[in-house]
């Protein structure tokens, strides 16, 4: 990643497509390298998590209407759906709630 | 004499809050020591102090372990001793404690179905989930929250993921013991039109799961207030609305039937009707179970489909009548003229005492009255009384025949008792058999003797009457009673007398008619 003093024209920034990749970063014109996928084989972890993910994508079929309307209700105004609840809530659902005990 | 020397050994046995200090006295200078370590740790910054010992011999080496230390910052300890002569404090030892180890993470798990139902006083839930798990429920009365976590770094907003706010008030573990797929939570609530929330969290095979379900609620209404309808003519059997419901005639009416008290949120039984007429609507009503409170709404619309138009504010009602007040006594007396009958034997007087020595002359009936020596008969007296004191429309709780009786069979035939007595109505048609010779006569110390009479003296008598026949006791207008016996049945009603019997009568032994009734309101 490289650091820009502005950002280039966009005809420039088309010419380099597949090439280079500007975007910004907080606030900074930055390029870097045209992204490219890993392939198949990634890191274990990531592919641990792969696995992990396929399976709770194909839950939702078999939710009942009430939970559906369970994670539907839960409050949101940041764009998630609720299958982006249902699927964060299963990951790591512990660190998306700040549980308040009793005083 | 000089002052002690010590050194410190060291720290050992490190944990994430604790370490053990060691130190040794080298030296005492030949007076009484004492033998301390010092440190400092994340809390406090200033130098703290352990006990301080004695000490007993030279050389001595003492262990001592400190806990409420921390991992997140370094600490310092050193071994110190005192005598008389000075302080000596010895090197300083830095050291680093380990961090927490980290439990392992157990599986996730993802709630399946989950749904929960009112119980007595409690919400039970059931819930299943698609691995075996030991789950417990977060149950609070706040709503949870989004937190849009940002982080301002030299000007700029860096949006995080959203956190979830919950504030919970108390912890319900599931009624299973282990893991299991089903799981069951019995959670009380306390208040009325409050919202409870609450989310389950829980450990797969002994260990945290990282999973939470989502947030379920429930919320228990108030029971309804249950009034009565603006209608009339209600009864036990048959009833129709009137009032509001025929303002809003010709706009389709709906009944919803409410089976029990419990179930009136949302248990009902499927809508019936419209009914476009007060035909229909009388048709439905006559089926309707007195036992059973009823809700209806009324909802405006020409069209089949009229849901869509919304409910009106429902009404609840029972069957039980219109709204009565309270309960008042009617003392009914034997109206002017008195019905005679045909009969052969019994001899009842439901008007009067002194009868028997009235020369008759003549009678609006055939043979129904014998002369002057002849007397023994007298039966079948039918009296009319004056229930049109009564309001129309009363509610009759109970009514009271009190009349004066003599009975003769000097001409022989059957004796009293061995015929059932009957009471007739208005309509004389010798169908209600409601009273037997045991129930009218109230004659004990005859009885006791002479079981079937010939003869007996005039007895005030007092007879309840049974509900049963309450109906025929008319209110707003007179009520027509006569005592028959099975004999006197005949094809024609009794005809009309004159009256003259109450030319002879005395107002003490007057019969009348005791009613407890209520007006309608």
């Amino acid at each position: 990643m490289a650091k820009l003093s502005g950002m280039p024209a966009a005809h420039i920034i088309q010419s380099y497509k597949k090439i280079l990749d500007f975007y910004e970063w907080k606030g900074i014109p930055v390029c870097r390298r045209w992204p490219r996928s890993p392939g198949r084989l990634r890191n274990p972890a990531v592919m641990a998590t792969s696995a992990r993910f396929s399976y709770i994508s194909s839950q939702p079929k078999n939710l009942s209407t009430d939970l559906i309307t369970a994670y539907h209700d839960i409050p949101s105004n940041v764009g998630w759906t609720w299958k982006d609840f249902m699927v964060s809530f299963w990951f790591k659902g512990r660190k998306r709630v700040s549980l308040i005990p009793p005083e | 004499m000089s002052k002690p020397r010590c050194y410190t050994v060291g720290v050992s046995e490190l944990t994430h809050s604790s370490a053990k200090f060691t130190g040794r006295l080298l030296n005492d200078g030949g007076l009484p020591t004492k033998l301390w370590f010092g440190y400092d740790g994340l809390t406090k910054s200033w130098h703290q102090k352990t006990p301080a010992w004695w000490v007993p011999e030279v050389p001595w080496e003492k262990s001592y372990v400190q806990y409420g230390l921390s991992y997140a910052t370094k600490h310092n300890m050193f071994c110190c001793s005192w005598n008389e002569d000075g302080f000596y404090y010895s090197g300083n030892h830095v050291f680093w404690l380990p961090r927490p180890l980290e439990p392992d993470e157990g599986s996730p798990f993802l709630i399946l179905t989950g749904s929960g139902v009112f119980d007595n006083g409690t919400y039970t839930f059931l819930a299943t989930t698609d691995v075996r798990c030991t789950l417990y429920a977060l149950v609070g009365t706040r709503k949870p929250y989004i937190n849009k976590k940002i982080q301002m770094d030299q000007g700029v907003a860096f949006r995080h993921d959203p956190e979830l706010v919950f504030n919970w008030k108390f912890k319900i573990l599931q009624q299973e013991e282990g893991d299991s797929i089903g799981h069951t939570f019995i959670i009380p609530w306390e208040y009325y039109n409050v919202t409870y929330w609450f989310l389950l969290m829980g450990s797969v095979d002994g260990k945290v799961s990282p999973s939470i379900s989502p947030f379920f609620k429930f919320r228990r209404l108030p029971l309804p207030q249950l009034t009565t309808v603006p209608a009339f003519g209600i009864t036990d059997t048959e009833a129709y609305i009137g009032g509001k419901l025929q303002q809003d005639w010709g706009q389709g009416v709906y009944l919803r039937l409410r089976w029990t008290r419990y179930d009136e949120y949302d248990n009902y039984s499927p809508v019936v009707g419209p009914f476009r007429s007060m035909w229909q609507l009388t048709e439905k009503i006559k089926e309707l179970d007195s036992e059973t409170q009823y809700k209806h709404a009324i909802i405006g619309s020409h069209d089949k489909d009229m849901v869509k138009y919304g409910w009106s504010q429902p009404l609840y009602f029972t069957t039980e009548g219109p709204p009565f007040g309270p309960e008042e006594t009617y003392i009914c007396y034997a109206s002017g003229n008195t019905y005679w009958g045909q009969g052969r034997n019994a001899l009842w007087s439901l008007a009067r005492q002194g009868f028997n020595y009235v020369n008759y002359k003549g009678s609006a009936l055939q043979a129904c009255i014998r002369d002057y020596y002849n007397q023994y008969m007298l039966f079948r007296a039918a009296v009319r009384f004056d229930t049109n004191i009564i309001p129309a429309g009363s509610k009759i709780n109970s009514v009271r025949l009190c009349f004066r009786s003599k009975y003769y069979n000097v001409g022989g035939g059957a004796k009293l008792g061995c015929h059932p007595l009957f009471l007739e109505f208005n309509d004389w048609d010798y169908t209600y058999s409601i009273a037997t010779f045991q129930q009218i006569v109230a004659l004990p110390h005859q009885l006791a003797e002479y079981y079937y009479p010939d003869y007996t003296e005039y007895e005030w008598l007092e007879l309840d009457l049974d509900p049963s026949v309450f109906q025929y006791i008319l209110t707003g207008e007179r009520t027509k009673i006569a005592i028959i016996d099975e004999r006197d049945r005949l094809d024609n009603p009794p005809g009309y007398g004159r009256g003259f019997w109450m030319s002879y009568g005395t107002v003490s032994f007057k019969a009348y008619l005791e009613v407890k009734s209520q007006p309608p309101l």
